[in-house]
């Protein structure tokens, strides 16, 4: 579940058994991951799950406590080698949350800089610099300071500098989180477009799920230093591994309830009284305490009742720009319910209805 | 074993070659001398005695010694916090006009060395031939004995002034850095402003004052020049001088009783350093100082006539008097002869080619001395605050701190314990070199504090960009983060530099006639009664040293203006 069934034949990335600790404080506790060439893959958690250490154990400026860490196939740490290979020599590209351009050469030194190192001739870091200033578009702020640019000019800046020596894997970490929503949205597009181009295996942390899910091919959930889920956006997001990831990418209410039939992939569960009947992928028992993951969005309120229902009872309605948030009583537990504001009318606390759930939700232990 | 090897394979031949010289001129002088201390004379072969300690615990003069320099760092660290504190808090918070000079003055008179402010105020305090003596003269007074600046007395007054500016500009920063919404909080809870900074800004500040306290106090014990030139004329002796004393005020040096003495020092002087880290928790107090807010636009008060006449006041007597006294003295054809002024001692030292010869020889000696104490400062604080290696992180840590342990005076005896009795390297004895080798190994942990503080204003992102852009480490320091720090580097250089001239104890042991610098020629000028000379010496150093600074200085700038230019036009055609 934890990792692709099938390991791949030759993998850009393969992590195993890696963990890191500092003192007596384990961040990184035993991460297995293959990541085939091409791949987009986000590191999704929230502050303090560990997917920053990760990302900069990948990098090289900080070295695991224990497991192995393989890159393009060549072994950049296992707990036998002297010495890992330092962060200089393993030829990855990584762009920073803070930009991290040095201010005190123009744009054109900073992008060359990684060029300059491997002693390119002056003709060739001429053109690359020009080729990569088309492809991001900066060829006007060749001549300027870091200093002189926007937060968006600046991190494109900072992408071409990663890109100048056509790492095979590019590493994000968080490059999204210092810009305004616009810019966020444009600069996300655009790394993608130059990911598919270039197609190289890009990895990126991110605690942002709905960047995550627009940009990654693959998704790996970071909890408490463990992957909790690794696969496919849409799997992440319509089947969440657990209650934990389910919460992390938006399903606000889990009801619980207690599994009394299964039949064709569809499970009834009993809510205190109130009977329940979904579609769901995964392998349940007859008497389990399972979650039902439901969106507030996905769900809604009715006067009267039709297909999979339970009786609600509204507590309170809240307007937050245009939706209504409505705190329902149903099944003796406490929900969230979340409606357009326009048209319909809106319910008023005390009012008796019927809340009205998907055909499909996943179940979580 | 394993371990060793791979420390060895991960430091290199550079770190290797850099932990061995760290090894040769930091930790191996401070064994000679604990060794020296259980010999009778590093010249010859000198046989194992205990006779060092015997005369040291058996004198009453070193009781004394000890009594006096306690006294004294106690009072000098009593007032001069007092002052910096309240200065600090007055360019933090008052509306005063006179605040604004604060800071440069206070630059300016913690940058002048002390064996300036020794010699000015011993003119100004002289006597009967110092100003203060020459303005009772003119109401047709004599000048009543207790108030001359040759005592214990004056001898506190005196480095008082002096420290006072570097308590300043220690407490500046944490003093900045306390959160006004917090004062602001109890004074809404109904307590009255003045009482609230008692009550709450005054204990946030506790560790920051606690070590500033420890370093004013290492310092009283450690300070040469002071008790050197104002006390030891009034036979009062304190522990840096009485070092000395063994060696010069005997008819022969008693080499084991200085050294047994200068042990004793030292460990006194490293158990208060490590009081004192235990008690600010191992938190150097620069790392309380960091980037300040923008602080709430003071407001107008009715003490800020009191504010700005204290500011006056103290800088009058800290900066402009010394100042004054100094150029009016140097013009004087003898000292205390008022109303004739002359350029004739100017003349006499450029006459001279051994003065200028002198001259010439500390300016590239405090030069290049400081370039290498800045270099080797900053290489340390970035092992320090950048090595994974705990061994080698706790092994610079170390020899940062163990000069630092050793008064100025302490520290030239061990050099010569060092080069005497190392054989290959006793060719150098008597020599500049070993002379500016003693004044670097002095002069780092001063440095290596300044680096940490400089160092810390460098984000460490930027250093990870680099590393990621496939630059190898030492690319990443020099054309990263040196590079970064170069304007605030270059600042501390000129600092670093203007001390190794000044300072008079560590080339004391170390000099022969054939290498004196301005700071050792002038005190013997100033002993010897040739005091307007000294002053003139002095003055014609300090004027050579801010020349050659102006002259670099606009030299870059010139440079970086041409290289500019020339980028433009490539860039044009």
């Amino acid at each position: 579940m934890l990792s692709p069934n099938n390991t791949l034949a030759d993998p850009s990335i393969r992590i195993s058994a890696l963990s890191k600790s500092y003192g007596t404080t384990e961040i990184l506790k035993g991460i297995n991951l293959e990541v085939a060439a091409g791949t987009y893959l986000c590191l999704l958690g929230p502050s303090g799950c560990g997917k920053t250490t990760l990302l900069r154990c990948i990098a090289g400026l900080e070295h695991p406590s224990s497991g192995q860490l393989d890159l393009q196939g060549r072994p950049m740490f296992h707990e036998k080698m002297p010495v890992p290979v330092p962060a200089e020599k393993r030829g990855l590209g990584m762009v920073f949350q803070h930009y991290a351009l040095w201010p005190h050469m123009k744009v054109f030194d900073n992008i060359a800089f990684p060029m300059r190192q491997k002693r390119a001739s002056a003709a060739a870091i001429e053109t690359r610099v020009s080729d990569l200033a088309d492809l991001i578009g900066l060829r006007p702020l060749l001549d300027r300071f870091p200093s002189q640019l926007s937060g968006g000019q600046q991190q494109r800046v900072a992408l071409a500098r990663a890109l100048c020596i056509e790492p095979s894997i590019l590493l994000l970490d968080e490059p999204l989180s210092n810009l305004d929503s616009g810019l966020r949205n444009q600069l996300r597009r655009e790394l993608r477009n130059i990911h598919d181009r270039l197609g190289m295996t890009s990895v990126m942390v991110t605690h942002d799920q709905t960047e995550a899910m627009a940009l990654a091919d693959m998704v790996a959930v970071l909890h408490q230093g463990v992957v909790v889920q690794y696969g496919p956006p849409a799997e992440v997001l319509f089947n969440p591994a657990t209650r934990y990831v389910a919460g992390f990418v938006g399903y606000d209410n889990m009801p619980e309830g207690i599994v009394t039939d299964l039949a064709d992939g569809r499970v009834t569960l009993d809510l205190d009284g109130a009977r329940v009947n979904v579609q769901a992928s995964g392998r349940f028992a007859i008497g389990e305490r399972l979650a039902i993951g439901l969106r507030s969005r996905d769900v809604s309120l009715t006067g009267t009742p039709k297909g999979n229902h339970i009786a609600a009872t509204v507590s309170r309605v809240t307007r937050l720009g245009p939706s209504l948030e409505i705190e329902i009583t149903a099944a003796g537990r406490p929900l969230l319910v979340s409606q357009s504001a326009d048209g319909t009318p809106a319910p008023k606390a005390r009012d008796h209805l019927f809340l009205q759930l998907p055909d499909i939700a996943p179940l979580l232990r | 074993m394993a371990g060793l090897v791979r420390l060895v394979w991960r430091l290199g031949p550079w770190g290797i070659g850099f932990c061995l010289l760290l090894i040769a001129f930091v930790y191996w002088p401070f064994f000679t001398l604990i060794a020296g201390a259980f010999k009778s004379t590093p010249f010859g072969d000198g046989s194992f005695t205990l006779s060092g300690f015997r005369t040291v615990f058996g004198s009453a003069a070193t009781y004394r010694a000890f009594g006096v320099s306690a006294l004294y760092s106690s009072l000098v660290l009593i007032c001069s916090i007092a002052i910096g504190l309240g200065f600090a808090f007055a360019t933090a918070r008052s509306s005063a006009r006179a605040v604004r000079f604060l800071v440069p003055a206070m630059v300016l008179i913690a940058a002048i060395p002390r064996l300036f402010f020794a010699v000015s105020w011993g003119m100004i305090g002289a006597p009967r031939s110092g100003l203060i003596a020459s303005l009772f003269r003119t109401f047709g007074h004599d000048m009543p004995d207790w108030l001359t600046i040759y005592s214990f007395g004056g001898l506190v007054w005196v480095t008082v002034l002096k420290v006072s500016a570097v308590a300043y500009l220690l407490l500046l920063g944490p003093v900045l850095q306390i959160d006004r919404s917090l004062e602001d909080a109890a004074v809404m809870s109904g307590v009255s402003r003045r009482r609230a900074v008692l009550r709450i800004s005054l204990p946030l500040l506790t560790p920051a004052l606690v070590a500033v306290a420890m370093l004013m106090f290492v310092e009283g014990i450690q300070v040469y020049d002071f008790p050197a030139l104002l006390a030891a004329p009034a036979g009062i002796e304190t522990l840096s001088t009485a070092v000395e004393a063994y060696l010069s005020k005997e008819a022969t040096p008693q080499w084991a009783s200085a050294t047994a003495l200068s042990l004793v020092v030292v460990l006194m002087i490293t158990l208060l350093l490590l009081v004192q880290a235990r008690l600010v928790g191992g938190r150097d107090f620069t790392s309380i100082v960091g980037k300040s807010r923008q602080a709430a636009a003071a407001e107008p008060s009715r003490f800020d006539w009191a504010v700005s006449l204290a500011i006056a006041l103290f800088l009058t007597l800290a900066l402009v008097l010394p100042l004054t006294q100094m150029v009016i003295g140097s013009l004087q054809p003898y000292f205390g002869m008022y109303g004739t002024y002359t350029l004739a001692n100017y003349q006499a030292i450029f006459a001279d080619a051994r003065q200028v010869m002198i001259l010439l020889n500390t300016l590239a000696m405090s030069m290049v001395g400081g370039l290498i104490v800045i270099a080797i400062a900053f290489v340390m604080a970035y092992v320090d605050t950048r090595t994974t290696l705990g061994g080698l992180r706790l092994f610079v840590r170390v020899a940062s701190w163990v000069p630092a342990t050793a008064p100025g005076i302490v520290l030239s005896l061990a050099f010569v314990w060092t080069f005497v009795s190392t054989p290959g390297l006793r060719a150098l004895y008597g020599s500049n070199i070993l002379m500016a080798i003693a004044l670097v190994v002095a002069h780092l942990p001063l440095a290596i504090r300044a680096c940490e503080g400089i160092l810390a204003q460098v984000s460490q992102e930027l250093e990870d960009a680099a590393r990621m852009s496939a630059a190898p480490p030492a690319t990443v320091m020099l054309a990263i983060t040196a590079r970064l720090c170069t304007p605030s580097l270059a600042a501390a250089w000129v600092l670093v530099s203007l001390a190794i001239a000044g300072a008079l104890d560590v080339p004391l042991l170390l000099q022969s006639t054939n290498s004196q610098t301005v700071a050792t020629y002038a005190y013997s000028l100033f002993s010897n009664g040739e005091v307007a000379q000294a002053a003139a010496f002095f003055l014609s150093y300090i004027t050579l040293f801010l020349l050659t600074v102006a002259g670099l200085y606009f030299s870059t700038r010139f440079y970086a203006a041409l290289r500019n230019q020339r980028r433009i036009a490539v860039a044009g055609c």
